[in-house]
């Protein structure tokens, strides 16, 4: 009897049917989508901005942004590439908005001792780390661009790329020196 | 590799690359969606009265350029209508150029420079410049306000009396008194 249930319970539809299915309008088809990629999302949005309030809102923007984009994508290119450089380029735009007003009344230490036990080891130093650096770490080192393309995305020359990285990585490794992470204590 | 830059590259290694948000996040996400729904039909409503304003400025626009129009060539009309104060100035230098060409011409009778062959092409130059002259004036009298043909009119006005001037000092013998 079960195994004739599963039998008649339909097949779950693969990314490329939500995608035809949400570029017409169909909303459970998008938040499937959105289940299978939030995660990520949220973490590139959370490392970009260092804001947890900040992160939420980046990645909220990424989705509606999506929804209003996906009719162009035409599958040129893999639909999880095409989301990430739309993440990357709606958390920047997040990131500038807010900092060019709410910036100036609101600090970000409430969030930096909210995330201090939440997440894990890297996630917490790089809240530490000044913006600038912190995002050219990111994409370089985690996200994996070129410095011509971080520079690119960000409006700097890739010299002040790779200078803004060789000083994050410096005031990575000085906290971890200091102890402030407790190295593969999670993972092990 | 020192060793908190090797620590560095084992956290880099290590990191996650999903993390779950502290709260959900779709419910928000689809009142947004929702809203992005009702704004594309606002957004061509409020396309329309843009078109209107567009539309109403451009009719505007059409109306005040006709009757300028309009109103210039009524002002032409008006000018031909009446008799303009440069029609007057008009005739008047006619016939000042007129008395001196009469004063010259008086002085012609004492020196006779027409009768000799020296005088030929300078007459011929002077009747060239009449006949132009007098076509010159009717354009003139049409359209008194046309500053080049006016320039061209004193012109040849000028170059008339230069010419009948010259005639004046050519060699030639004075007629002898009581011709």
């Amino acid at each position: 009897m079960t195994a004739q249930i599963r039998v008649m319970e339909p097949r779950p539809l693969l990314e490329p049917e939500l995608i035809d299915k949400a570029k017409l309008g169909d909303k459970s088809a998008f938040k499937k989508l959105y289940q299978l990629h939030h995660q990520r999302v949220y973490a590139l949005c959370l490392r970009i901005t260092g804001q947890v309030s900040l992160a939420e809102e980046a990645t909220q923007d990424c989705f509606v942004r999506l929804w209003q984009k996906l009719p162009q994508f035409r599958g040129e290119s893999q639909f999880t590439t095409w989301l990430h450089t739309l993440s990357v380029n709606q958390a920047l735009s997040s990131l500038k908005k807010h900092r060019s007003f709410w910036s100036r009344f609101v600090s970000s230490d409430t969030d930096l001792q909210s995330v201090r036990d939440e997440y894990e080891d890297l996630d917490k130093i790089l809240l530490k780390l000044p913006e600038r650096a912190r995002i050219v770490f990111v994409l370089h080192a985690l996200e994996g661009y070129k410095h011509e393309e971080v520079a690119q995305l960000m409006g700097i020359a890739p010299g002040t790329s790779k200078a803004q990285y060789h000083r994050a990585q410096k005031l990575l490794e000085a906290l971890i020196e200091q102890g402030q992470v407790d190295i593969g204590g999670r993972h092990e | 590799m020192n060793d908190a830059s090797a620590k560095l590259t084992q956290l880099i290694n290590q990191a996650p690359r999903e993390i779950a948000p502290q709260k959900e996040l779709w419910n928000d996400i689809e009142r947004q969606l929702d809203k992005v729904e009702l704004d594309q039909p606002q957004n061509k409503a409020q396309q329309r009265p843009v078109f209107r304003r567009l539309a109403v400025a451009s009719i505007i626009l059409l109306v005040g350029l006709l009757g300028m129009n309009i109103w210039q060539h009524n002002g032409e009309l008006s000018t031909l209508a009446t008799p303009s104060p440069l029609l007057a100035t008009l005739a008047e230098i006619k016939l000042q150029h007129q008395l001196q060409v009469e004063q010259l011409s008086q002085q012609q009778h004492l020196t006779n420079w027409q009768a000799s062959e020296l005088g030929l092409p300078l007459e011929n130059g002077i009747e060239q410049l009449r006949k132009a002259a007098e076509q010159i004036y009717q354009a003139l009298q049409q359209t008194p306000n046309d500053k080049e043909l006016w320039q061209l009119w004193l012109w040849t006005q000028q170059r008339e009396i230069e010419l009948l001037q010259q005639g004046q000092t050519l060699p030639v013998n004075p007629l002898p008194q009581g011709v």
